[in-house]
């Protein structure tokens, strides 16, 4: 897995024109928002922050799609454990 | 209650990563597109299939419109749709288009939930685990 890091970010290097360095500043900055869209979703799914301070953190559309995704595993295991 | 279902890909794939694709064992028919299979069959044939009692099927996915999804999805809602079965997929997208064609559609989950004859509270505490 090291090396394929590596063998990723010296191959984004060249293609891009950019020094690794930058690249891993951008990988990182790219995870971390990840990271933080997954908190704020979770945290707002378990009752912790509001609504509206959720969308104002990640954007309506996530907040939306976590709540339709909620819907669907209720669903599912409603269905699951009564059929 | 007879249970008949045709999947995509993400079920066969979810299940294998957790250990439990046998759980699809509950259905007393299950289907799997060929164009599903080959799509499986890129990342490596989860073990654990070979021992489920399937059929593979011809599925024409150009009757269903959904040009977002994938080939496997479109195929896997083309097979419920004709046949009157369960759709399994775990792709929100795939699984708006199923419903809005009136198929009856669930995921990973509900296969979870579906194969656990446990009480209720021990299920969802195991559920708790997976996800």
């Amino acid at each position: 897995m090291a090396a394929e890091i590596s063998d990723r970010v010296r191959e984004l290097a060249e293609a891009r024109g950019l020094p690794e360095s930058e690249v891993f500043e951008q990988a990182l900055e790219r995870g971390l928002e990840d990271l933080w869209e997954d908190l704020v979703l979770a945290r707002y799914l378990d009752g912790e922050l509001a609504r509206e301070k959720a969308i104002e953190r990640v954007g309506r559309t996530k907040v939306e799609r976590a709540e339709r995704e909620r819907e669907v595993v209720e669903e599912d295991v409603d269905w699951g454990l009564n059929a | 209650m007879t249970l008949a279902a045709v999947s995509d890909a993400g079920p066969l794939i979810h299940l294998a990563e957790i250990d439990s694709i046998e759980l699809l064992a509950a259905f007393d028919t299950f289907l799997v597109p060929e164009i599903v299979y080959q799509e499986v069959e890129v990342g490596g044939v989860p073990d654990g299939l070979a021992d489920l009692s399937y059929e593979l099927v011809e599925a024409d996915e150009s009757q269903v419109g959904a040009e977002e999804l994938d080939a496997g999805e479109r195929a896997a809602i083309a097979v419920a749709e004709e046949r009157g079965i369960v759709l399994l997929t775990d792709d929100l997208a795939a699984r708006e288009a199923a419903s809005d064609a009136g198929v009856e559609v669930h995921g990973s989950i509900g296969v979870i939930a579906l194969g656990y004859d446990a009480p209720l509270d021990q299920a969802v505490e195991t559920l708790g685990e997976y996800f």
